[in-house]
């Protein structure tokens, strides 16, 4: 037994632990099951949404981000909002590029972002 | 418990007040390095999230050549390494060495046979030439086909050289744990490879959808 009194962590109780791991281990196989299932155009966001929602509780109870001090959270929102403006901005750009003008469009080739690879080899399209 | 005094002292550096400071300096090192980490893998997430953009089709006709059965084995080994990660820094905490121990060997196998699955995975991928563009030479329908392989290879790769380097830093708590090094007065390097370990399991967590669950 420790009696040293400087050094007083906060001993999580198993039963945090053992409940995080058995709610992941049930969204595992919620979300595989759910996979199973066609919702059409919700299908990325429901599975996005688990995911979510794993990844949270990882962070909260295993990263102990819930019994952690202000700055680290600070940190790490700022890591997440970064992560946002930068989907943000690439998405304002892919998302619209086909809403380009005819006469536009034609001359600069707006339309195609990525050179489209054909007749699925490769390797044949360097020139 | 009187097992306690065998523990070997941790010497608090020059440069820090007491041991509670010692601590919280590297566990503020290890978030800095981690929200890194999180902003070095988004460029690939990114990346992915344009591609599915672009090609929605493709991405479900590649997703078939993938087997959710080996991706949803692999998430299992990693949240359940997380799981015994978190039991090995808190056996540590309440001065059960040979616990932490235990806990630390089951993470490392786990996280071993993370790898030998994802090995089997990558050699059969190998085997049907599907690769990343330059070298891709397998069979499909979608013509952009090999840009799937291509992040497939490219993020799965990062996170399984992540796993690598966790196996080699489990390693090194091992051996220090064997030594009795951590205990409830300093165990500050299994909580910093803990979270490393969390975070490598976290990005496995939004992988595992994005490529084998695509619906």
């Amino acid at each position: 037994m420790s009696q040293q009194g400087q050094h007083s962590h906060f001993i999580v109780p198993v039963k945090y632990y053992l409940r995080t791991f058995i709610a992941l281990l049930f969204l595992t196989v919620l979300t595989v099951v759910i996979a199973q299932f066609n919702f059409g155009a919700l299908n990325l966001p429901i599975a996005m949404l688990v995911a979510l929602v794993k990844a949270s509780l990882v962070l909260m109870i295993f990263m102990g981000m819930r019994w952690e001090k202000g700055f680290t959270f600070v940190l790490f929102i700022s890591s997440i909002l970064f992560f946002g403006i930068f989907i943000a901005l690439i998405f304002a750009d892919i998302d619209t590029r086909k809403q380009t003008d005819p006469l536009e469009a034609k001359p600069f080739g707006l339309v195609s972002p990525v050179r489209p690879i054909s007749s699925g080899n490769g390797a044949s399209e360097h020139h | 418990m009187s097992s306690s005094t065998e523990f070997v002292k941790h010497e608090v550096a020059h440069h820090f007040v007491d041991a509670e400071q010692e601590f919280d300096s590297a566990k503020l090192g290890m978030w800095t390095f981690l929200v890194q980490e999180l902003l070095f893998f988004s460029a690939l997430f990114v990346a992915y999230a344009i591609f599915r953009f672009l090609y929605p089709e493709m991405f479900f006709e590649a997703h078939k050549h993938l087997s959710w059965v080996m991706g949803g084995i692999n998430t299992l080994f990693l949240i359940t390494s997380s799981f015994t990660m978190v039991m090995a820094v808190r056996c540590a905490q309440t001065n059960q060495n040979r616990l932490t121990i235990i806990n630390l060997i089951l993470t490392l196998i786990f996280a071993c046979m993370f790898l030998v699955i994802k090995y089997f995975e990558y050699s059969e991928k190998f085997h049907h030439g599907l690769l990343p563009p330059a070298l891709f030479t397998g069979e499909g329908v979608a013509p952009q086909l090999p840009i799937f392989f291509g992040l497939y290879f490219a993020m799965t790769g990062l996170h399984g050289l992540h796993v690598l380097i966790g196996i080699g830093l489990i390693l090194w708590l091992i051996f220090r744990s064997v030594r009795r090094e951590f205990h409830a007065d300093y165990y500050t390097p299994l909580e910093m490879v803990g979270l490393y370990w969390h975070f490598v399991d976290l990005v496995w967590i939004f992988l595992f959808p994005l490529f084998y669950l695509i619906g």
